[in-house]
C-alpha cells in the first residue's frame, strides 16, 4: 500500500489557517469531502469520531507531530490529508509542545487489517528524523508529494 | 528463533498513560527480542514495544485488553516480564 494512494493532491494542505485543533481538523476534512473522499453531510459526524479518539489520548506523539485517525462506516476508501501549521497548533501533545505536522487518517469500519498497514508505515516514517523535518518545512504540495513518492519508494 | 505471546488487560486505573509508558518502553528495550503490543478492535494498532510514540498511540485506557508478542532469544522472559508490570499496575496503587 502506498501513502500517494491515500493522500490525495487536494487533501494536503502546507499552509493551514486554522489555529486550533478543532478548527484544524475540520480544514482537513472539508478538504477531503472537496475533493470527493468523503461526503460533505458526513463532516460533523466524523468530526465527532475523530475528536472522541483524541479524547481516549492524544494522537500527538510528540516532536511536533499528530496522527488524529478515525475507522468510521461513512469511509469507503481509506484516505486521508496532511495539513501542516507554520506557526504550529496545541494538539495536547504527549511532550506538551504544539503539532506542526498533522497527519488525519481515515478507514473503513471494515478492513482492520489495512488501517493497520497504512498506521505503520506512517509511523515508521514519522519516527525518521529526516522525514519529520522535510514534511514540517514543506511550504507547498509538490514538496510534500515528492517526499510520500520517496517514502513510499523506500528512500 | 523462539516466539512468545500473552494476552494482557491494562488494570491501572490511568492506563498507557505517560509515565507507564515510559516504564513499559524502558522494560522492553531491555530484551533482545523484537516486541510487538497488539491492539484490535475499533481503533486497533500494532506497535513497537520499545517505541514511546507507538505505546502512546495505542490509547489503552484501563480494561483494555492487549496482546504481547515477542520474537527472539529471550521472547519467553519478555512476555513473562511485561504482563507482571502491567498485571502490578506499573508499580502505583492505582
Amino acid at each position: 500500500m502506498k501513502l500517494r494512494d491515500i493522500f490525495s493532491t487536494g487533501a494536503i494542505l502546507p499552509a493551514l489557517t486554522a489555529t486550533n485543533r478543532e478548527a484544524a481538523l475540520l480544514e482537513m476534512l472539508n478538504a477531503l469531502a472537496g475533493n470527493g473522499s468523503m461526503a460533505e453531510s458526513d463532516i460533523p459526524d466524523v468530526l465527532a469520531s475523530v475528536l472522541y479518539r483524541e479524547a481516549n489520548g492524544s494522537t500527538g506523539i510528540g516532536r511536533g507531530v499528530a496522527v488524529p485517525h478515525s475507522r468510521h462506516p461513512s469511509i469507503v476508501k481509506m484516505s486521508g490529508s496532511i495539513g501542516i501549521a507554520p506557526a504550529g497548533i496545541d494538539f495536547s501533545s504527549l511532550d506538551g509542545q504544539p503539532v506542526f505536522s498533522i497527519v488525519l487518517v481515515l478507514s473503513p469500519a471494515h478492513d482492520q487489517n489495512s488501517h493497520l498497514t497504512v498506521m505503520n508505515i506512517i509511523f515508521n516514517n514519522l519516527q525518521r528524523d529526516g522525514f519529520r523535518k522535510l514534511l514540517r518545512n514543506s511550504v507547498s504540495v509538490e514538496q510534500i508529494v515528492e517526499l510520500l513518492d520517496e517514502a513510499d519508494a523506500g528512500r | 528463533m523462539p516466539v512468545a505471546t500473552r494476552k494482557i488487560v491494562i488494570v491501572n486505573q490511568d492506563g498507557l498513560h505517560a509515565r507507564p509508558v515510559m516504564q513499559l518502553s524502558d522494560l522492553a528495550n531491555q530484551f533482545e527480542s523484537n516486541i510487538i503490543i497488539k491492539k484490535g478492535g475499533d481503533d486497533p494498532f500494532d506497535a513497537d514495544g520499545k517505541s514511546v510514540m507507538q505505546l502512546m498511540i495505542l490509547a489503552a485506557t484501563e480494561g483494555t485488553e492487549l496482546l504481547v508478542e515477542a520474537d527472539g532469544v529471550d521472547a519467553e522472559q519478555a512476555v513473562e516480564k511485561i504482563a507482571e508490570l502491567v498485571a502490578g499496575k506499573f508499580g502505583s496503587a492505582t
